[in-house]
C-alpha cells in the first residue's frame, strides 16, 4: 500500500509539473521568445495522431491555435500582431475540437460501452482515486452519493447529486480523466465508464448501454436545479476611488493564519515542496 | 493598501486581451506599518469586481464555484503575509 501511495505522489508531482509550465507559458507566451518553442511543439505531425502526447504541449496548442486563427495571415507590422504563427489546418483544429454538448450529447463519437464493461475499466484506470464505488479516496473526489447535501455547509457535489449532463460525463472523463495519464482511453473505455458512474449513482438500470444517442436522454437528477441563464453581473458595486468605507469598519472577519490550510506533513502536495 | 478604503488606478501590462489574464502594476513602497492590499477590476462595461461582502449578499456562502470577489492580503509590521477576508 505503501509503495501504490509513493506511487500515486509520484504520478501527481509530474501531473503538476506538466500541467504548470503550459499554464504559465499561456500567460507570458506572446510576450517571450518561448512562444515560438511553444508552437514549435504545438505543431508536430503527432500533435493529432499521437493520443498520449504530454499535457504541456496540449495546452500549449490550444493557445497557440486559438490565437492562431485570428493572426494567422497577419504580417509583422500589423498594429496588435505579433507577426508570428501560421494558420493551423483543418486536422490540427480537428485534433482540439473535442467537445460534446451538454444538452443534446453533439460531439460526442461513435463508441460504446456498458456497465459491466465500465466498472472493469474503473477498477484498473479510476478506483486508486476515486474508490471502488465511486467513493473517493482519502481527499480525492467522491462520484457517487450525495444526493440532497448541496445545501448543507459542505455539499457533496457528485455526478448523481449536482451533475447536470451525462454527455458532458463523457466529455470530461475523456478530456482529463485518468489524471495522470489524459487522452489514453479508447471512445468505448469512456463510454464504458460514464455507463458505471451513472449506475452507481442509481440513474441508468445495470443494463445501461451508452453511446451517442443514449447519453443525450439520461436525465440528470440535479438538472432543473441549474439557472440557464447567465444572471451576472449579479453585483452593482460603485467604482468608489476615496474615501469608499469609514476605515474603523475595515476589520478582519477571517484569517488563514493558524489555521494550517496547506498541509506540510501530510498529502500530495508535500512532494512540491523543495527538498 | 487600506482594505478599500482608497484606490489607486494601477498600469496594465500588455498583451491586454478579452477573456484572459492581465498583468498589471502599481509601484508601492512598504513603510512597514500593517497593511490590508486589494485590486480591483473594472471591466469594458463598466462592472465593478465586487467584495467577498457583497457577493455573499446576492449568491448566499454556498455558491461554491465563479467567486470573483476581491482578494485581501494582510501585510504584518513583521512582513508576513496572511490570506484574509474583510467583513
Amino acid at each position: 500500500m505503501s509503495s501504490f501511495r509513493e506511487m500515486f505522489r509520484l504520478r501527481r508531482v509530474i501531473h503538476i509539473r506538466t500541467v504548470m509550465p503550459g499554464l504559465v507559458t499561456g500567460i507570458h507566451a506572446f510576450s517571450k521568445s518561448r512562444a515560438r518553442q511553444t508552437w514549435m511543439a504545438g505543431t508536430s505531425p503527432a500533435m493529432t495522431r499521437n493520443k498520449r502526447l504530454a499535457s504541456r504541449s496540449r495546452l500549449a496548442l490550444i493557445v497557440v491555435a486559438l490565437f492562431g486563427l485570428s493572426i494567422g495571415t497577419a504580417s509583422a507590422a500589423e498594429p496588435g500582431h505579433f507577426g508570428y504563427g501560421t494558420v493551423p489546418t483543418a486536422e490540427q483544429i480537428a485534433g482540439w475540437d473535442i467537445d460534446a454538448r451538454g444538452e443534446d450529447g453533439v460531439g460526442l463519437p461513435p463508441g460504446k460501452g456498458d456497465v459491466t464493461t465500465g466498472e472493469k475499466v474503473f477498477a484498473e484506470q479510476c478506483a486508486g482515486c476515486h474508490g471502488t464505488f465511486g467513493e473517493g479516496e482519502g481527499r480525492f473526489p467522491k462520484l457517487a452519493g450525495g444526493q440532497g447535501t448541496l445545501k448543507d455547509d459542505r455539499p457533496e457535489l457528485t455526478v448523481g447529486s449536482y451533475w447536470p449532463f451525462a454527455p458532458t460525463l463523457w466529455d470530461y472523463i475523456n478530456r482529463a480523466m485518468p489524471m495522470p495519464t489524459p487522452h489514453t482511453l479508447s471512445a468505448d473505455d469512456v463510454y464504458a465508464l460514464t455507463a458505471y458512474i451513472l449506475n452507481l449513482n442509481n440513474i441508468v438500470p445495470n443494463e445501461f448501454v451508452a453511446d451517442r444517442d443514449s447519453l443525450p436522454k439520461v436525465r440528470m437528477p440535479n438538472r432543473d436545479n441549474f439557472i440557464w441563464t447567465d444572471p451576472r453581473p449579479d453585483t452593482a458595486a460603485k467604482p468608489c476611488m476615496s474615501a469608499c468605507v469609514d476605515p474603523a469598519a475595515v476589520t478582519i472577519s477571517s484569517t488563514a493564519e493558524g489555521k494550517d490550510l496547506t498541509p506540510r506533513t501530510t498529502g500530495p502536495l508535500d512532494d512540491m515542496q523543495p527538498k | 493598501m487600506d482594505g478599500g478604503v482608497n484606490w489607486q488606478t494601477a498600469q496594465l501590462h500588455e498583451p491586454i486581451l478579452s477573456k484572459a489574464l492581465t498583468r498589471f502594476s502599481l509601484p508601492w513602497r512598504w513603510d512597514g506599518k500593517p497593511a490590508l492590499l486589494e485590486s480591483r477590476v473594472i471591466d469594458e462595461t463598466g462592472y465593478v469586481q465586487p467584495t467577498i461582502v457583497q457577493l455573499r449578499e446576492k449568491r448566499g456562502t454556498n455558491s461554491v464555484y465563479h467567486n470573483n470577489a476581491i482578494q485581501t492580503w494582510q501585510v504584518k509590521a513583521d512582513g508576513s503575509v496572511f490570506d484574509v477576508q474583510l467583513s
